[in-house]
């Protein structure tokens, strides 16, 4: 009786450890979708909503862009992480439409950004106090959404966009995206 | 007094002195008391999700101010308490409620510690009983 005492809590602790590490180990492989836990917009329709543009005056509307496949990037020049993957969205440019959002940013440090490592937006709204972004779900820059034609998310990533998530899951989104009418 | 037990108290008394500053902005508030009563209660289940644990009404961050900003907006728009937490579940999530709601997912964590309470009980319960017996059996023999 008291080597089950002594055992019981031991006991209770391997269990506890061995599902958090079974779960953790489904969700890093993969096979869990981390999007499981709700923290993903992937498969909701996207907002559409409307911003002033950056430096062009106007406003630019996502609703403006239902009907075809395109890409929406969050990022800010005070991003570190959206430098790593200037490359990236570049590329992802040639393939299909970005629009950016810039959150939260100083117009002029915008456009240092934009010179240093180049513009590949379509167009770009400004989100100069936040409310665009928590619109569509944002929580930590960069943020990369891939839309389809009906505007419902294909893919939502919050990271920097490199090439692992280039060339996997968002050429698979856009691909899929593309196929559906 | 010794210099430590000085020290401590100091200490405490200081402690009491501080308090938490409020991160909520005198211009953030709403200007009628009840809706405003409204945006705190709701800030205050809310997680910021950029911070560690903390709620959205504790927390300084500016997304946290995004949030309770957000907030008031909806309210002031005439949404109410279901609603703006449905708009925020939508897009963060099960996660931006400091109380998970009952699910499948969740389902272990809500019943593993009264599991654990009963599992403990029941295990004083015989190691009692055992004991008991082990006395019992001493006097007789």
């Amino acid at each position: 009786m008291k080597r089950l005492l002594l055992t019981l809590p031991l006991l209770i602790f391997a269990l506890i450890g061995a599902v958090s590490l079974v779960m953790l180990n489904l969700t890093s492989s993969g096979k869990r979708d981390a999007a499981s836990i709700g923290f993903s917009m992937t498969g909701k329709t996207m907002p559409e909503v409307t911003m002033p543009r950056h430096d062009e005056g106007g406003t630019l509307s996502l609703g403006d862009m239902t009907g075809q496949v395109y890409a929406v990037n969050v990022f800010a020049s005070w991003c570190a992480p959206c430098r790593l993957e200037a490359s990236s969205i570049d590329e992802m440019a040639r393939d299909i439409p970005v629009i950016g959002i810039n959150y939260r940013d100083d117009s002029a440090d915008a456009n240092a950004f934009l010179n240093q490592f180049g513009n590949p937006y379509h167009a770009i709204g400004r989100d100069g106090d936040g409310s665009i972004s928590i619109q569509l779900g944002v929580h930590g820059l960069p943020e990369t959404f891939i839309i389809g034609r009906d505007g419902v998310i294909a893919y939502h990533h919050q990271g920097p966009v490199l090439a692992g998530e280039l060339n996997g899951p968002i050429a698979q989104a856009i691909r899929t995206a593309r196929a559906d009418p | 007094m010794k210099p430590l037990h000085l020290m401590v108290m100091i200490m405490l008394v200081l402690w009491g002195s501080v308090g938490q500053a409020p991160a909520l902005q005198p211009e953030e508030r709403l200007s009628n008391p009840i809706s405003e009563e409204r945006a705190r209660g709701l800030s205050a289940q809310l997680r910021c999700l950029v911070c560690q644990n903390q709620s959205i009404d504790d927390s300084d961050a500016p997304f946290a101010r995004d949030m309770r900003r957000m907030i008031r907006q909806q309210i002031t728009d005439g949404q109410t308490d279901d609603e703006i937490i449905t708009f925020l579940r939508q897009r963060y999530g099960d996660y931006v409620l400091l109380n998970p709601p009952f699910s499948n997912t969740t389902a272990l964590l809500w019943i593993a510690p009264f599991a654990f309470l009963v599992i403990g009980v029941a295990g004083i319960a015989l190691a009692r009983r055992g004991r008991n017996q082990n006395t019992s059996d001493s006097k007789q023999s």
